[in-house]
This record gives structure tokens, C-alpha cells and sequence, in this order.
């Protein structure tokens, strides 16, 4: 793999500033080292429908959509003149303002199950105090989750390896993904000791497949929670408003009774709610949850503005045959030039690895070649597509997918049946 | 092996005292010390490992007993190993060769001063000896590895949560060469040179790269910022990188009990 250090050299610069007066530079999810350092850009300047433009003026398609966030397309107008407008009036006050009143309103119709929404930032603050309310809701302490799943960056789910002690994960419990027989064990093992169970809608562990729900996986677990008395929270922080708008929940056929919502709420705007049943609504009083900036308006008005247009536009519909063309086109590639690929996860929401590889050489090459023909993809994160990905930018990434797939081919030769 | 004192009684013995049959092919004055080392010496610590150190290059033939040093406690064998009082170790075997110790023991003081240079050492240090120290260095983390990813309790999760692989580690500056392997047990080893599973040609799982003498210092010496450090291309790395991540927090937590010298 080779660095490119005059095309991204104002990254560099900036870095090396960074790195002075931050930890690392760029910490978590962005960190220039997760991703295909020296070979990618490190600092955005600005961006527009789903490209964006580096501090050293490089263009590129975007597949990671800000990882997930963008789900219309960077600076959407209707978005950003429903942020605009808010913002003249103000965004951060003493009280919040009539916009959470009806954001509020918008999600418990749009999502079947819900009676009542809280909001927050991020993704993390929603399933750490969906977690709260659970707890609060069966008097009981332990949590079940998906092994590998991401949850947020708090103590109890954080995949980083510092910050945390012993006690903070002694409750926290995993299974595999689509073992509903091992969910079943802890819960028999656990009995009226577990408060929830936490769960994506498919599995997207970083520096790994992507998985969906095995037939009667999800159905089953809500049945083995009902049954236990046991609060089922769906994570939908990644996928959500990109399988369904009412939830991800609908799509693979089981019903949550607490669902958390970031990313995709406010087009960029940072914005994350969860939602649920009535039955929860007296134990969610009380469980205490604020934020300086929770109940900020601007945020909130975007994400009305979000939600009009994802619904008029029926993007959810858009996304899944954007992510059908561009998966066939990209496998078909792949075994073109004998590499075949594993193309996992909703089309929504893909993520390419190597047929035969588990370590991700391939991936980092292939993906440093797309970036090197002006794609942004990532080797070790599922991507994420946004309404302003059609045909053409299907196209275009095909047309680099090319060159991309030669060079894997070149460098490691073809798969051959017992690979490499 | 769970008590901070026996980790750090097994490092000594396990991934520092192998580094005194380095020393001689790392410093001209070792090699001096060296020419008339014959007694092969074996520590050994009641309950725990034992260590045989052999003369560089001298072929050890049956009659070539070593002389064994017993220590009964891991504190006497931090103790000895940090110049602290305590009561000597038990010797073993062929005591009527004790004089050979003579240039064995040299030896270990010469490591020491090469391993813990002092500031001011560090400051004058001449260019073959900072090689020195590095070199060493280097061999003393990996041996370090299979030892705290067994025992200490952060470097055990870690490495129960890392994939399975194997890890090459280069400075080729130095021309260093290292490995590691995590096997599907969660077991670590590790080594200097090659890595001995790898069949020519073969990418290991992931390969971790210092890119010039002052990253690897930086590195071994705990003052460099991993993260700043891949990202400025200080460091590459490659491949399954939860292996290497892993591994990497395996290699911070030695200094949690063999502290580096400050420069």
C-alpha cells in the first residue's frame, strides 16, 4: 500500500497541529488510523449532495454519507432552510422550544409501537439511557448483548480497551449474533436478574461482516423476552430511516418496546431520540435525562424538515434500489477480475470484504484505490448510501471499482479456492 | 502467576535475562566480558520459570553443566534484578565452577547499564550504544508479550477479544525484525527474527512498521502517541488491525511493571 503525501498534504499539516493540543490527533471513529492512513484524507473543508471536498481541495463521492448522518444529502436546502429559519429565532434557550413538541409528535406517529419520545446528541446518550429506563422499569440489573455490536463509546459497550473498570461490565452480558438458543441460555442462567436485552436490527461490527436477522432470530428473542419479563431495546441508531421510516424493526417482522434513534434523524444535524411503549412511559419519567444542548432547536426543526422529505420522497424506497444496482455491479466486478468479494448487510448500508480473507490486506488496498480515483469507502465500517446517490454516482463508483479490482488482483493475484 | 510481584519476577527471568547472550553482539565491550564466559547459568524460581543462559556461539556439550541460581521468592528475584538488598539465590550444580560467574555477572551489570541507561548516560550516548539499547529494547518487549498477555488482567482481555493472527513487527532502521502470534486459544508467543510459521511469501495477519530509529525510541521509551503516530506515518500499520490494536495495549502495560528509563 503506498501513501500519497502531496495530495493530502494540508491534511497532514493539519494534523500535525492537531496532534499537539488533542490526544491522538483525531480520536474515535475518524481516527486517521482506523481508517487508511496517509492514504486518505484526514480534515473536510465542505460538502454538497453526496461529495465532499477535502482541506487540500481533493473531491470525493462519498459512501460513508459522515458515517450515516447524511441519509438525504449534505446541504439539503429543505433541511438547512428549516435549520436557518430556526436558527434566526435562536437555538439554545432556558427552555425548549415548540419544535420538540412536535418533532415529538412526528416520531410517535411515525413509529407503531412508540407513545412518548425523549431526545438527546448522540446515539450513546439514547442506549446508555434506554439501558436507565429498563432498569428502572424491572428493578433488575443486567443487560444482554450482541458480542462485537456497537452501542456507543460509555463505559458499559466501549470497544476501546481504556477507561473502564471491571465493575462497569459486570452486568453486561453477550451472545452471539443470530444464536438465539445462547440468548436464551443467559436469560434461563440469569433469570429475573436481566433488565433488557440491547440489539441491532442486522449485526455491523466494525472490522467485520455485516450479518442480517436469521429467520425467526428477532421474532424469537422478543418472544424470549416477553416471556421473561425482560425490556427489548432496538439500537436502530445506524440503520434507522434507511431500512424503514417507522422503525428497523418492521422490516424484520418483531416489535421493540424501546427504540433509539441518531444519525440519519437530522440529516448532520446532532440530534438522537428513543422511543417507547406506554408500558415504559412511567418508568422513563423517571429516569433523569438532560443535556445542555438536548433540547436545542435548531436540530430539532432540521430533523422535522428530515423526516418531511425522507417521507415524500420515499428515500428508504430509493436507498434500497440504489444499494441493489450498486452491490450486483460491484460483485459482478469483483469475479470479473477473480476476486470475489462478500457484499454483507442491508444494500442500504454495505460493507465489502474479500472472499477467503479475514484480515483486511485486500480491503485496504481496494479501498485505498477508490480513494485514490476519488471514492471514499472504508476497508473496516459499513458504508452508508443517501438519496442523492442514483445512477450516475452508481456508475461512477462502478467505473472505479475497475481499476480498483485490477490492482487487488495485481498485487495478490487471483482467489484461488483455498485462499490465501 | 497473578501477584504484580511474580509478573514482574517472570519478565525478569523470561524477557530480560535471555538479553544478556544479546549483549556481546550488541556492544564491543560485552563481546571483551564474553571472551571468557564458559558457565552456562539457569535461574530458576521455585514455582515458576527457569532460564538458561548460554555463552553466545559455544556449542553447550554434556559435561557443560549449568550452574543453577534458585530463588525461592519473586520478590528476591526483583530484588536482584533491581540491585536491592535481599539474600542471594541458592546456588545449584557444579558450584566449584562459581568463579565462572565472574564474566556472567559483568555481563548483567553491563545489560543493566545498557537496558536503564540514566539521563545523563543518555544524553552522552554514543551512537552504538543507543543502537544498543534499542536493539535490546526490542527483544526484551517481545519476549515481555506471551508473559503480560498471560497475566496481566488488561492485556488479557484484550487479548481474549483479539482475532487470531499473526503479527510482524519491523524497524528497518536497525534492521529488527520481531513476530508475534495470537492463536486460536488466545495464547500468545512471540520472537526476534523471523517468524517461523510464516511460509516465504506469505503476508502475515497484520505487520506493524517503525519508521525510523527516533519512532521506534519513542516507542519503546512509552512516548509515543499510537494514534498520531500511525496517522503521521511514524508508524504503519497493516492488516487485521484488532490484532495489532491488541497487541499494542499488550506492549503499553509492560511499562506497568518494567518502567522505561526516562531519556
Amino acid at each position: 500500500m503506498h501513501t500519497e503525501p502531496t495530495r493530502f498534504a494540508q491534511s497532514r499539516a493539519l494534523f500535525e497541529r492537531a496532534a499537539a493540543v488533542i490526544p491522538g490527533g483525531i480520536p474515535g471513529h475518524t481516527a486517521p488510523a482506523a481508517t487508511l492512513p496517509g492514504a486518505s484524507p484526514y480534515f473536510a473543508r465542505r460538502a454538497w449532495g453526496c461529495r465532499y471536498e477535502d482541506v487540500d481541495g481533493n473531491e470525493f463521492l462519498d459512501l460513508l454519507c459522515a458515517y450515516g448522518p447524511i441519509v438525504l444529502a449534505y446541504d439539503h436546502p429543505e433541511v438547512e432552510e428549516a435549520a436557518a429559519r430556526h436558527a434566526r429565532d435562536g437555538n439554545c434557550f432556558n427552555h425548549p422550544t415548540p419544535v420538540m413538541v412536535e418533532l415529538a409528535e412526528r416520531l410517535v406517529a411515525l413509529v407503531d409501537f412508540a407513545a412518548w419520545s425523549v431526545f438527546g446528541k448522540n446515539g450513546a446518550d439514547m442506549t446508555t439511557w434506554a439501558l436507565g429506563v429498563a432498569r428502572e422499569h424491572t428493578g433488575r440489573k443486567k443487560i444482554l448483548k450482541v458480542e462485537g455490536a456497537y452501542h456507543g463509546a460509555h463505559a458499559w459497550c466501549s470497544p476501546g480497551h481504556g477507561g473502564w473498570i471491571e465493575e462497569d461490565r459486570m452486568h453486561i452480558h453477550g451472545f452471539p449474533w443470530n444464536d438465539l438458543d445462547a440468548a436464551e441460555t443467559l436469560l434461563r442462567r440469569h433469570r429475573s436478574q436481566v433488565a433488557a436485552v440491547i440489539t441491532t436490527a442486522f449485526h455491523h461490527p466494525a472490522f467485520g461482516d455485516s450479518a442480517l436477522p436469521a429467520p425467526g432470530f428477532l421474532a424469537g428473542l422478543e418472544a424470549a423476552c416477553r416471556r421473561d419479563g425482560v425490556v427489548l431495546i432496538l439500537d436502530d441508531v445506524r440503520s434507522g430511516f434507511r431500512l424503514h421510516l417507522g422503525g428497523s424493526h418492521r422490516v424484520y417482522g418483531f416489535t421493540p418496546d424501546l427504540i433509539c434513534f441518531s444519525k440519519a434523524l437530522g440529516n448532520g444535524h446532532p440530534i438522537s431520540a428513543t422511543l417507547g411503549s406506554a408500558a415504559l412511559r412511567r418508568a422513563a419519567g423517571r429516569v433523569f435525562l438532560t443535556g445542555s444542548f438536548w433540547q436545542s432547536a435548531v436540530p430539532m426543526a432540521a430533523s422535522l424538515a428530515c423526516l418531511h422529505v425522507l417521507e415524500r420522497e420515499n428515500v428508504v424506497l430509493r436507498l434500497a434500489r440504489t444499494g441493489a444496482a450498486l452491490r450486483e455491479g460491484l460483485v459482478a466486478a469483483a469475479a470479473r477480475h477473480d476476486v470475489p468479494v462478500r457484499y454483507t448487510g442491508a444494500d442500504a448500508m454495505p460493507f465489502l470484504t474479500f472472499v477467503g480473507e479475514t484480515n483486511f490486506h485486500r480491503s485496504q488496498l481496494w479501498c485505498q484505490e477508490m480513494v485514490t480515483r476519488g471514492i471514499f469507502v472504508h476497508p473496516h465500517h459499513n458504508w452508508f448510501l443517501c438519496a442523492a446517490h442514483g445512477p450516475t454516482e452508481v456508475k461512477e463508483v462502478l467505473t472505479a471499482a475497475e481499476g480498483a479490482f485490477a490492482a487487488v488482483r495485481a498485487e495478490f493475484g487471483p482467489t484461488s479456492p483455498a485462499p490465501a | 502467576m497473578t501477584t504484580r510481584a511474580e509478573i514482574t519476577s517472570h519478565l525478569y527471568l523470561r524477557a530480560v535475562l535471555p538479553a544478556v547472550a544479546e549483549l556481546p553482539g550488541a556492544r564491543a565491550e560485552a563481546r571483551e566480558v564474553a571472551r571468557t564466559w564458559r558457565l552456562p547459568v539457569r535461574f530458576a524460581l521455585r514455582g515458576g520459570p527457569a532460564t538458561l543462559v548460554r555463552p553466545p556461539g559455544r556449542h553447550v556439550g554434556r559435561d557443560d553443566l549449568p550452574l543453577t541460581l534458585w530463588f525461592f521468592t519473586p520478590t528476591q528475584v526483583n530484588r536482584t534484578f533491581t540491585n536491592q538488598a535481599t539474600f542471594p539465590p541458592l546456588p545449584l550444580g557444579p558450584v566449584w565452577q562459581a568463579a565462572g560467574l565472574r564474566p556472567f555477572l559483568a555481563l548483567t551489570k553491563l545489560l543493566q547499564k545498557t537496558l536503564e541507561p540514566t539521563p545523563t548516560e543518555f544524553a552522552n550516548a554514543t551512537p552504538e550504544f543507543l543502537e544498543a539499547h534499542l536493539r535490546l529494547t526490542f527483544g526484551v518487549l517481545l519476549r515481555a508479550l506471551p508473559v503480560i498477555g498471560a497475566a496481566d488482567g488488561p492485556s488479557r482481555h484484550a487479548v481474549v477479544h483479539a482475532p487470531a493472527g499473526l503479527l510482524t513487527v519491523e524497524a528497518p532502521a536497525l534492521a529488527l525484525v520481531g513476530w508475534v502470534c495470537r492463536d486460536d486459544a488466545g495464547v500468545l508467543t512471540s520472537g526476534v527474527g523471523a517468524a517461523p510459521s510464516l511460509p516465504t511469501g506469505k503476508r502475515p495477519d497484520a505487520a506493524l512498521r517503525f519508521c525510523d530509529r527516533e519512532t521506534l525510541a519513542d516507542a519503546l521509551a512509552g512516548r509515543l502517541d499510537p494514534l498520531a503516530g500511525v496517522a503521521l506515518g511514524r508508524v504503519e500499520v497493516r492488516g487485521l488491525i484488532p490484532l495489532a490494536d491488541a497487541l499494542g495495549i499488550v506492549m503499553d502495560r509492560v511499562e506497568h511493571y518494567l518502567k522505561p528509563p526516562a531519556p
